[in-house]
């Protein structure tokens, strides 16, 4: 019998179940990064579907079309062109770099203290979420490639987005990079880390470019043109007019780029002893109006009734909700610090807060007043 | 994503994904890779989950995904570019199994990826023709056809190792 008229259906699905059950080494795989991520996507995909090209402007230079890769063709195919890619990415001579501006020790989380200067042609930065925060600056692009970057005296944690004190530890065990602009540098096994300033680390990381030679050429470039010490703004679509309390500040924003702006979609705020104790948050997706039991008020202004909820007792959380959109968004604000006497009631600051339409060049870079 | 749904998705994702990354490994036939693609379907999974309740089947739905995305990596310009290097070492059990299963996966490697797809979704995952006709975008000859011409690959690779 001719094996090859042999070899039946039945035979072909087991052989393919016995691949399919050969000893599998650690996954890599992150649910909580994928949701992490997923979040971050529904937010980009919304904005780029509402806006349309982005040219982000930072500190008055364009991340254009002249600032990618010039030899790599949209024909290019197979490993032939990855070549030409490390061939064009390769430094020019040597020169000894300026000594760099000393990083500070907080970033402000109302603007956008780090971002690429140049990217590859085939990627570009519309819809690129950005999380900022005193401590690190994400932003990350709608491929994957993300830029974590520290402010002195930290360096980016490298599972998580967050930042830790002190210097990056692995430098004493992960391999060597290239200098970035005379600056050490190491290859963590994900990315690219380096002190761009004394005492201050960046990450480049989410592409999976450290696991060629071509793909750490390329990081090795962005990295060397990563823009530091930037005060991009970060517009809002409303303000509470009347401030926060005393002593508080905004401690986190996300956002997302769209027509050169970087549009903040949620905003955290709180004093040191509680920075996230109110986090504000716009969500074009119903359903998130998560005010459990059933609202004890409601709140009106603008026309909206908002459903308001507030634990019983001294201190406790309270939240409120728009089970209408405003401006296309559901709107939510909770305030949390359990156990503490309440800094601040949550119905009056929905009520003290404006909104600025649907179109984002009404929006505002001061969020709060005062 | 409310606090429920988000749940919901998470104790899915938990369940299927061993069962996604073994499928994702006949495709990519390199467990970095597989495991890159899982990660990317369960990522789209969170951003669609919405829909995803919707679907008849939830498992088609995301195998959907996972086949789609692994498609369209295919296609892309940055895996046209660079070819990235697995980093987990392939350490198969000594022996006749072994060597099999390292014939099957060469074999199955040899197939343009569409087709591949095609006998995985089949073959592997027992779709109907007319669901792997529908996560292929294509006709349900086509997909008669992709499959026939992708056994008759396999038979022809695997025949000396049938006989042997």
């Amino acid at each position: 019998m001719n094996p090859v008229n042999s070899m039946s259906e039945d035979t072909v699905r087991t052989l393919l179940a016995d691949v399919a059950s050969a000893p599998e080494p650690p996954s890599r795989i992150s649910v909580e990064a994928a949701r992490k991520t997923g979040r971050r996507r529904r937010r980009a995909a919304r904005v780029i579907a509402s806006g349309g090209v982005a040219v982000l402007v930072v500190g008055g230079a364009l991340i254009a079309p002249h600032l990618r890769l010039a030899a790599a063709p949209d024909s290019a195919t197979g490993p032939a062109a990855g070549a030409r890619i490390a061939a064009s990415v390769t430094p020019a001579a040597p020169v000894k770099p300026a000594a760099p501006a000393p990083a500070p020790t907080q970033f402000n989380p109302l603007e956008l203290s780090a971002n690429f200067g140049w990217l590859p042609s085939f990627w570009n930065e519309d819809g690129a979420s950005v999380e900022e925060t005193p401590t690190f600056t994400v932003v990350n692009l709608v491929d994957g490639q993300t830029l974590k970057v520290s402010p002195r005296g930290w360096y980016p944690d490298p599972s998580l987005y967050s930042s830790t004190r002190g210097s990056f530890p692995r430098a004493a065990t992960d391999p060597r990079a290239s200098a970035v602009n005379g600056r050490p540098a190491y290859w963590d096994g994900n990315g690219l880390m380096w002190e761009y300033a004394p005492g201050a680390w960046a990450y480049l990381y989410g592409a999976g470019n450290v696991q060629s030679t071509n793909g750490r050429a390329l990081d090795e470039e962005m990295a060397s043109k990563v823009l530091f010490g930037q005060h991009q703004p970060l517009y809002t679509p409303f303000q509470f007019t009347h401030g926060l309390p005393t002593g508080w500040q905004a401690t986190e924003t996300d956002s997302v780029l769209t027509n050169g702006r970087l549009l903040v979609w949620q905003l955290e705020a709180g004093p040191a002893a509680k920075p996230g104790a109110l986090t504000i948050t716009g969500d074009t997706h119903a359903g998130t109006c998560g005010v459990q039991p059933v609202p004890q008020s409601w709140v009106t202004t603008g026309g909206i009734r908002w459903a308001y909820t507030y634990s019983t007792g001294p201190g406790g959380d309270q939240a409120a909700c728009a089970p209408k959109t405003i401006d296309g968004e559901y709107m939510t604000m909770y305030y949390y610090w359990r156990g503490h006497a309440q800094a601040l009631n949550l119905a009056s600051l929905v009520r003290s807060t404006t909104f600025f339409g649907p179109d984002p060049s009404g929006w505002t870079t001061q969020p709060y007043r005062g | 994503m409310r606090a429920s749904r988000e749940a919901e998705y998470t104790e899915y994702v938990h369940a299927r994904l061993g069962w996604l990354r073994r499928t994702a490994y006949l495709l990519c036939q390199d467990w970095q890779g597989a495991d890159d693609l899982a990660q990317k379907t369960i990522t789209r999974l969170y951003t669609h989950w919405g829909r995803a309740g919707k679907a008849a089947s939830l498992d088609a739905y995301v195998r959907g995904i996972l086949v789609k995305a692994f498609l369209d990596e295919r296609r892309s310009a940055w895996a046209r570019r660079v070819i990235l290097p697995g980093v987990y070492e392939e350490r198969p059990a000594a022996g006749h199994d072994a060597d099999m299963r390292l014939d099957v996966r060469a074999a199955l490697r040899s197939l343009p990826p569409r087709q591949r797809a095609t006998v995985v979704l089949r073959y592997y995952c027992d779709c109907p023709v007319e669901e792997a006709a529908e996560i292929l975008g294509v006709t349900p000859g086509t997909v008669k056809s992709q499959t026939a011409k992708g056994l008759t690959a396999l038979r022809l690779a695997l025949a000396p190792v049938m006989e042997a």
